[in-house]
């Protein structure tokens, strides 16, 4: 019966739609792969090889540890974002935790107010922003610090962060607040021993947004920083390998699978939380 | 007596705790894009050019505008290369992540993988997928290139993101690509909420598979794809890191979009006063759009 329902005719030709599509998504990755275990002469071979003749590990060796005319590299690199990452995650999820459950549990505001106003803060341009950041900073004498960065993936994770996390709390039957109430527990006490571990898979799901928001972020990094030693991963990696006169393609591919690899792990571990915290809010239960 | 002071301080406890736990975030809020966005309207009506020597601010009426709208044709290209982008960006993934959440919608073999590979793009940091695809589109040792002169498609090797007329479709569709998981994870949740009895109940009434779809699937993914095709537009708006990592807005202009344009004006040239006019103007645009987009499919309803 289940046999006959997956072999159906028109199932076949999703099938094959499907694999279509899907080498589009793994050629891709696959080249950068690829490309990443060539020496320098086989990455620029013609006709290009499918496959690396001669595997070698000497781009990742060079992009770990020592690369030529650098004095600080990818590892700082990855160190900086690291920390900026840690810090988005730990001031955007608890901010956003509080205020979720405010808009999750008190009537005063409906959803349709708060998906606009997490679009309307979407529609401030980053540039315009930026301008006012750099100003901002300077005065502060925030700029070329991992704690101005924090604040700036900060305040671009946190309106989806909070719209994610409603979702999650709107799950959580009120019943079981308003028993706890019964039972004698503080308003207070509700929310940190009942409502936050109930939602724990919630706040792991907008954590990992952060984190990902904050990995990725270039604009702002480009910018509000100035120093190698301070520098976080997507300026890093441009300005290591883009605009020099001679491309090292080899050693761009394995910085990237580098970068790379950490994510693929934090998203087979979360894919099914984060697809489920990035709908919530959209889709009418 | 007592009950009633009782809830009075539980009813204002409840609310004060509401309070104390919105207040960090408005904070935050305020700090980061309330003071932004107001301090880069204010610079918009002065005349700041660190390059001309100006040290501070000096009121300048609406002059930045007036010199963005009537006399810097740079200003409409990029306008024009911008909707180009956003359109064709979200355009691009809405057909090609909608074609997949309906593929997948219905149980078919190895559901759960199928989504987790159609999903992980979304996640590779956007500097990789520049990166990536600028080395597959390089001109001379790129992949794309081999592969579409064997399957006889092209003649000659293309210079994707070195020709004016190909650079900003090249980028169009890589980032399309990392755009399309998006669209379709949203989508495939949309279909997932349409009740069966509907579907069922379109289907006795003789509803053929185009029927329903047009009827019965299109109707309830409205909200859905309303609030997707928004988001894409205004993400792809915003989006900066593609272009400017991959073709800085070149070759000349071809690909200079308002990001671009403004970030080069504050930031290459110094002039934030008539950097953040533009920004404003940017501002008010996707605004404006928005209202009349949500207005529009709203009405379109009945």
């Amino acid at each position: 019966m289940i046999a006959k329902r997956f072999m159906s005719g028109s199932n076949i030709f999703k099938l094959i739609f499907l694999i279509i599509c899907s080498i589009f998504v793994i050629f891709p990755l696959y080249w950068m792969l690829s490309t990443s275990f060539k020496n320098l002469g086989d990455v620029l071979s013609m006709p290009p090889q499918l496959w690396p003749i001669r595997p070698t590990l000497e781009n990742f060796k060079r992009v770990l540890f020592a690369y030529p005319g650098q004095r600080v590299f990818f590892m700082t690199f990855f160190k900086n974002s690291l920390i900026v990452g840690s810090g988005t995650v730990i001031f955007s999820t608890s901010l956003a935790a509080l205020s979720a459950y405010v808009f999750s549990r008190y009537r005063f505001v409906g959803r349709k107010v708060i998906l606009n106003a997490v679009l309307i803060f979407q529609m401030f341009p980053l540039v315009l922003l930026l301008i006012s950041f750099y100003a901002m900073f300077s005065k502060l004498g925030l700029l070329n610090t991992h704690i101005g960065l924090i604040i700036a993936h900060t305040s671009f994770a946190l309106p989806l962060c909070t719209w994610m996390l409603k979702g999650f709390f709107d799950k959580i039957p009120k019943s079981i607040e308003e028993a706890a109430l019964i039972d004698g527990c503080s308003q207070l006490q509700i929310v940190t021993k009942i409502i936050f571990p109930l939602a724990l898979p919630g706040i792991f799901s907008v954590a990992v947004f952060a984190f990902l928001t904050s990995w990725d972020e270039y604009l702002f990094a480009l910018t509000l920083i100035a120093t190698d030693e301070v520098r976080t991963l997507p300026p890093g990696m441009v300005l290591t390998f883009v605009g020099q006169f001679e491309i090292r393609w080899g050693d761009m591919m394995a910085a990237s699978v580098v970068v790379t690899i950490p994510i693929a792990i934090i998203f087979l571990i979360s894919q099914r939380l984060l697809i489920e915290g990035l709908t919530s809010g959209a889709v009418k239960e | 007596m007592k009950i009633k002071e009782k809830k009075l301080t539980r009813s204002l406890s409840k609310l004060q705790l509401a309070i104390l736990f919105v207040l960090p975030s408005i904070f935050v809020i305020i700090f980061t894009l309330g003071y932004p966005i107001g301090y880069g309207a204010w610079l918009s009506f002065h005349d700041y050019s660190l390059i001309d020597g100006k040290e501070a601010p000096t009121f300048a009426g609406i002059t930045n505008y007036i010199y963005a709208v009537t006399q810097d044709s740079l200003f409409w290209v990029s306008l024009k290369n911008t909707l180009v982008y956003a359109i064709g960006v979200v355009a691009l993934s809405f057909i090609a992540g909608f074609s997949i959440a309906l593929a997948l919608n219905k149980p078919i073999a190895g559901r759960g993988f199928w989504r987790t590979l159609f999903f992980f793009p979304w996640v590779i940091p956007s500097v990789v997928v520049s990166l990536l695809f600028m080395w597959m589109f390089n001109a001379n040792y790129g992949i794309v290139n081999y592969i579409l002169l064997k399957l006889g498609l092209i003649n000659e090797y293309i210079g994707w993101l070195i020709s004016p007329n190909l650079a900003m479709l090249t980028l169009i569709i890589i980032t399309a690509w990392k755009l399309t998981p998006f669209m379709m994870v949203m989508f495939l949740a949309g279909l997932q909420t349409i009740p069966k009895e509907q579907v069922e109940a379109a289907i006795v009434d003789g509803a053929k598979g185009v029927q329903v779809f047009r009827y019965v699937t299109i109707p309830n993914l409205r909200e859905m794809i309303m609030i997707v095709t928004l988001m894409g537009m205004i993400w792809e708006f915003q989006d900066f890191t593609y272009i400017w990592v991959i073709t800085k807005g070149g070759p000349v202009t071809a690909t200079t979009t308002w990001p671009i344009y403004i970030y080069k004006t504050a930031f290459r040239f110094f002039d934030l006063g008539y950097a953040s006019s533009m920004g404003v103007i940017w501002m008010i645009a996707i605004l404006v759009f928005s209202i009349f987009y949500i207005k529009f499919l709203s009405s379109e309803k009945h």
